[in-house]
């Protein structure tokens, strides 16, 4: 496979790039997208696991995970923006986290799997 | 299929497939055209930067929530903290009034009394002030009383709803009683009550002329010795005693050789008119 060839270090950069942007530039998130975001998060984890698991699986494919992560964040707030709407909100955010969360669990155990081979 | 089986196998799917199936898919596709192309830097690029700035997103996303969430708690506590100064400041403030407000009316009283006592219409109209403000609960009261207490009941350990707390209806009812038996005055925690004093519930508190008063609610009176037994006999001291037995609120009635009664601050003149006036001072009216 050619992206183990030639290592990760751009996407790693970017990552690095993104955490210290956000440490060191502290933006104000406007007050109508708070509650969003969250579950935006956890969505974003999901598809970025999900990414280092096909990875490790050797079936990574770019254009996979660019649309799974940008419609798992946009799927999600929609689904949070819904459920705000008809006053289920909290609700239907615990049922996002439940789901992504068993998905995240079960990547990472792939990946422990495959980095520890155990 | 049957619904167990389908409830079963959504499950397992749930928790089996944590991949994304679009990777399979995709991996299938390429082994199938055995794709020459994705040798070619370009796309490869291009993949690895959209793939860096995906991945700045999630780092951003996650350190930007996570400083949303920290730097918000802290400011509620510390909003919380301020209006319950605040609160504490106002009740001060308040309570200064009415200090004031006692004092203030004090001279106008001492002040008025020597100028109606000067004349006999001036002392015979003061005679009537003393008897309407004796029945207003704007003089000092002392003598022999009763003094009730009343408990809320525990909170319950199941945390539900506490049915033994005391409502102003339970209030109302043992001073409803108490004016009954021939009461005197009436103070609830201190605080006097007059013709027009309300006592009544605002949310979970208990106000008496919208000042607030809390558990345990002391109410005392000062009136006839036989208080106390009409009290208990009563319908409302009966009722309150089952109450007591049954959700566990406390109810206790003491007899006390000495209340000392302040006077209360409700009144506010609302009506006046001038008396007629007799030519005994000489130099009053134009």
């Amino acid at each position: 496979m050619k992206g183990i060839r030639t290592g990760p270090l751009i996407p790693i950069l970017g990552l690095a790039i993104g955490i210290a942007a956000g440490v060191l530039l502290d933006p104000t998130v406007p007050t109508s997208l708070q509650p969003y975001l969250p579950i935006a998060v956890v969505a974003a984890l999901d598809a970025g696991f999900g990414g280092i698991r096909a990875r490790l699986d050797g079936i990574f494919d770019a254009k996979v995970f660019v649309v799974s992560f940008v419609s798992n964040i946009i799927v999600a707030a929609l689904i949070v923006f819904l459920g705000d709407q008809l006053g289920v909100g909290a609700q239907l955010s615990t049922a996002v986290i439940v789901v992504l969360g068993i998905r995240i669990f079960g990547n990472v155990a792939a990946i422990r799997r495959h980095l520890f081979r155990a | 299929m049957s619904p167990e089986a389908q409830a079963q196998s959504l499950l397992r799917r749930l928790l089996d497939e944590t991949l994304d199936p679009g990777y399979e898919l995709a991996a299938e596709r390429r082994t199938g055209t055995e794709a020459a192309d994705r040798s070619s830097p370009a796309s490869g690029w291009l993949e690895r930067f959209i793939l860096a700035g995906c991945l700045l997103l999630i780092g951003g996303l996650t350190t930007i929530v996570i400083a949303q969430v920290r730097s918000s708690a802290p400011q509620r506590e510390e909003l919380r903290q301020a209006l319950i100064q605040d609160i504490a400041e106002q009740r001060a403030d308040g309570d200064l009034l009415q200090q004031r407000l006692v004092e203030v009316r004090d001279q106008a009283t001492r002040a008025r009394e020597e100028l109606l006592a000067a004349t006999s219409q001036g002392q015979s109209a003061l005679d009537e002030l003393d008897r309407a403000e004796a029945g207003a609960g704007l003089t000092t009261v002392r003598g022999p009383g009763l003094a009730v207490t009343l408990t809320d009941a525990p909170m319950p350990e199941d945390g539900g709803e506490n049915l033994g707390r005391i409502l102003d209806r339970d209030i109302q009812s043992v001073v409803n009683e108490l004016w009954a038996a021939g009461a005197e005055a009436v103070a609830i925690d201190g605080q006097r009550l007059g013709p027009t004093t309300s006592i009544r519930s605002a949310g979970q508190a208990i106000l008496v002329d919208f000042r607030p008063v809390t558990n345990p609610y002391l109410i005392e009176a000062i009136g006839p010795a036989n208080m106390f037994d009409q009290l208990l006999e009563s319908a409302a001291g009966r009722t309150l005693a089952s109450y007591a037995a049954a959700f566990g609120l406390g109810l206790d009635v003491v007899q006390v050789e000495q209340l000392d009664l302040q006077p209360g601050t409700g009144a506010v003149i609302t009506r006046a008119e001038p008396a007629e006036l007799q030519n005994d001072t000489g130099e009053s009216g134009p």
